[in-house]
């Protein structure tokens, strides 16, 4: 199947979004696993307030408010889980390449317009979301040490999912010809 | 009939009769969160005709209903509890024809439906479910 240059920049970046970064450092501790949590959160609103200025299209716009508020009310449950543990999320190395990844991601689709940004942003959400869930399944939930964190890490999952469906289903838009 | 029947033969009576209320409002609890046993069928009203109408609940919890697939006699009332973080609503699939307003965390909303529906949540539509009205 044919793959524009884009989607094929995306899809590479995303996947490394966390599991390079994280294959650099040994074990991640709890407040590392939880700034991670806030982080992935975040990038992926701050990419639906991207899409909210800039499409025109009314199937994307919902999405990335679903996007918006799904995320914060996650970011939410984090931030109080983390207070109620008396933990203060740590800045590492996998947040911080997580952070450039999605900055650089940002600049490529600001300079896109109409349907092409709708479709790549549409392709970054399916590429984002598979990366952030095989790092959740394979990497965060394992290593968390503190069984309410592993437990909201696992709770958040099936939202995840949810996501990444419906970008699929928009995603098929795209590519019927 | 003499005082003392009498006094037994009401006695008998209020006692046969609260046997009778005690009956009417039996119900099944469960769980809040508990997928495999979210359904509550409560009767909720007996009339003078003895038709007894009966509530459903549907948890709505890690991004799917529960149960997803449901049979209801006419006049039945479903009960749509969100017990996940995030919004969710109930929209009828094919045209829309009924929705719920968008249900916060703990939310609920009650809907007796007329006919039979496939329907989903509009916010994250891989979320579906199916109701036959009897």
């Amino acid at each position: 199947m044919k793959m524009n240059k884009f989607i094929f920049a995306a899809t590479m970046l995303a996947s490394t979004y966390i599991a390079s970064s994280s294959s650099a450092q040994t074990k991640l501790t709890d407040p590392e696993i939880a700034h991670i949590a806030v982080v992935a959160n975040q990038i992926d609103v701050n990419a639906a307030e991207q899409a909210k200025r800039k499409s025109k299209d009314a199937e994307v716009t919902k999405f990335a408010q679903t996007m918006i508020n799904d995320h914060k009310a996650v970011i939410d449950q984090a931030t109080a889980l983390v207070k109620k543990l008396g933990v203060t999320p740590k800045d590492n190395a996998t947040s911080k390449r997580m952070n450039s990844d999605a900055e650089k991601i940002r600049k490529q689709l600001d300079a896109k317009s109409g349907k092409a940004f709708d479709e790549a942003y549409v392709n970054d959400e399916v590429a984002y979301h598979k990366a952030v869930i095989s790092t959740i399944e394979k990497t965060l939930i394992p290593q968390a040490q503190n069984k309410e964190l592993k437990d909201l890490l696992t709770k958040v999952l099936p939202a995840l999912k949810a996501h990444l469906g419906h970008a699929e289903m928009m995603q098929k838009r795209y590519t019927k010809k | 009939m003499r005082k003392a029947d009498k006094f037994h033969y009401f006695g008998v009576c209020a006692f046969l009769l609260a046997l009778t209320g005690c009956d009417a409002h039996n119900e099944t609890q469960s769980t809040p969160g508990d997928a495999a046993t979210t359904i509550q069928q409560k009767p909720v009203e007996a009339s003078a005709t003895a038709q007894i109408r009966t509530s459903i609940t549907i948890s709505i919890e890690r991004m799917k209903f529960q149960p997803d697939n449901i049979s209801v006699s006419s006049g039945d009332t479903i009960i749509f509890v969100n017990h996940d973080m995030v919004e969710h609503d109930v929209t009828e699939e094919t045209k829309h024809e009924w929705k719920s307003k968008p249900l916060a965390a703990n939310a609920s909303w009650r809907f007796v439906p007329t006919k039979s529906a496939n329907y989903f949540c509009s916010i994250h539509p891989v979320m579906k479910g199916k109701i036959t009205v009897q």
